[in-house]
């Protein structure tokens, strides 16, 4: 099992072991066990059809809303499992958020679209709600853009605009992880830089994990970063050392772009 | 009748259920939400649109059709409104057949013909419009602002 010794005690810490996913009678993900600091942003590589999107999503058991899906093995969040009997996937998704590739705010306003969450949750005290969402909007360093528009609907903002809107969402519920499923690459340069600078400072208070394509990205944002390939996670390390000091040669050859 | 617009009804139904996205159901479950919550907040209030108007357009159908009717309920003339489900009625387009083919003076008539044809036409057009107008309505509150 890959280790990060130093933070493996941070708040925010996912405990993987053994994990695999089927899709039907087809094995999208063979066991995989894997420790994902808590407080750091987390990259996971690998060509298309790798099995990072599927890893992603079975950390907050979204996998589940897919039909022949199958998921075996342990994800414990901070010690508490995440799988097993008696355990609600929906409280597992309050804790562990996600961001999807495809920009999808409700047909709502700004404000509702944020507010979304925390009424599912039974937040409804007017103050509170306005506070929730003025915080989670600052934190997705949107408030500035929308603060004179939250009666708006979402729907007119740009692009990158309503990607930091999802984000933002998912950052209300306060949850202790986020997950994000290429969130930058149906934006342009500027929109998808804005979005690298906010995926950096939420590392402070959340546990990222970010699967993307672009291997400039995931070094650019990322503290350690996974290699997936054919189902199967290659190597996990320092960001610095997959990038410059690979051991396996099959994560050289991907980031040399030898293949891939 | 009912049950004769029933399919017409089913199928807007299916279709504006459907036609709300898989995202918004993914990411309303991202958020936490229950499979029922999830329905409530996010998939009917985008698919009522396309309901109403299923829902209306089967009604001003329903008008139009004669032939299931005539052999249930319709009644040649009846000189009172009907109060209960299971009394006969009269028809609008039925009316209209037996005021032009089966009078007895088709000159004393044709005023009644006339007016007769200008309700049901007054009728149909008018469910429809409503139909539109709702449909316009619901999706301008999606799409701008409030």
């Amino acid at each position: 099992m890959t280790t990060i010794q130093d933070t493996q005690h941070a708040p925010g810490t996912l405990t993987v072991q053994d994990l695999s996913v089927h899709y039907g009678p087809k094995q999208a993900l063979n066991p995989v066990s894997m420790l994902i600091p808590g407080h750091k942003v987390t990259a996971l590589i690998g060509p298309s059809g790798c099995g990072k999107s599927t890893f992603l999503r079975s950390l907050n058991r979204m996998n589940e809303m897919i039909l022949g899906c199958k998921v075996n093995g342990k994800v414990e969040l901070d010690g508490e499992p995440i799988y097993g009997a008696g355990i609600d996937p929906v409280r597992v998704r309050r804790r562990i958020g996600m961001v999807f590739q495809k920009s999808n705010p409700f047909p709502k306003s700004i404000f509702e679209n944020v507010a979304y969450g925390l009424r599912i949750g039974g937040i409804n005290d007017k103050q509170d709600l306005s506070e929730k969402v003025e915080r989670a909007l600052t934190q997705a360093a949107l408030w500035d853009e929308a603060k004179d528009r939250l009666g708006e609907s979402a729907l007119g903002l740009s692009g990158g605009q309503q990607q930091r809107l999802c984000i933002a969402r998912a950052l209300a519920v306060e949850p202790e992880v986020l997950l994000m499923d290429e969130p930058a690459s149906a934006l342009d340069p500027i929109a998808t830089a804005h979005i690298e600078e906010l995926i950096h400072e939420l590392a402070s208070r959340y546990t990222v994990v970010i699967v993307t394509h672009n291997m400039q990205q995931a070094a650019r944002v990322s503290h350690h970063t996974a290699f997936f390939y054919m189902g199967d996670l290659i190597e996990f390390g320092a960001t610095n050392t997959i990038f410059t000091k690979p051991q396996q040669s099959k994560t050289e050859d991907y980031i040399t772009g030898r293949f891939g | 009748m009912a049950i004769l617009t029933l399919p017409v009804v089913i199928v807007a139904t299916e279709e504006a259920l459907s036609a709300v996205p898989r995202d918004l159901r993914l990411a309303s479950a991202a958020l936490g939400a229950t499979k029922f919550e999830t329905i409530i907040r996010v998939v009917l209030p985008q698919a009522v649109p396309g309901i109403l108007t299923g829902a209306i357009l089967a009604v001003s159908r329903g008008a139009g059709e004669v032939a299931p009717i005539l052999f249930t309920g319709a009644a040649y003339f009846l000189p009172k409104l009907p109060t209960a489900p299971q009394d006969q009625f009269m028809h609008l387009g039925y009316h209209v057949y037996v005021l032009a083919t089966q009078s007895p003076d088709v000159d004393a008539t044709r005023p009644l013909l006339y007016s007769t044809v200008l309700v049901l036409l007054i009728l149909t057009f008018a469910l429809n419009a409503t139909a539109i107008w709702v449909r316009s309505r619901m999706r301008r509150r999606f799409a701008g602002a409030h």
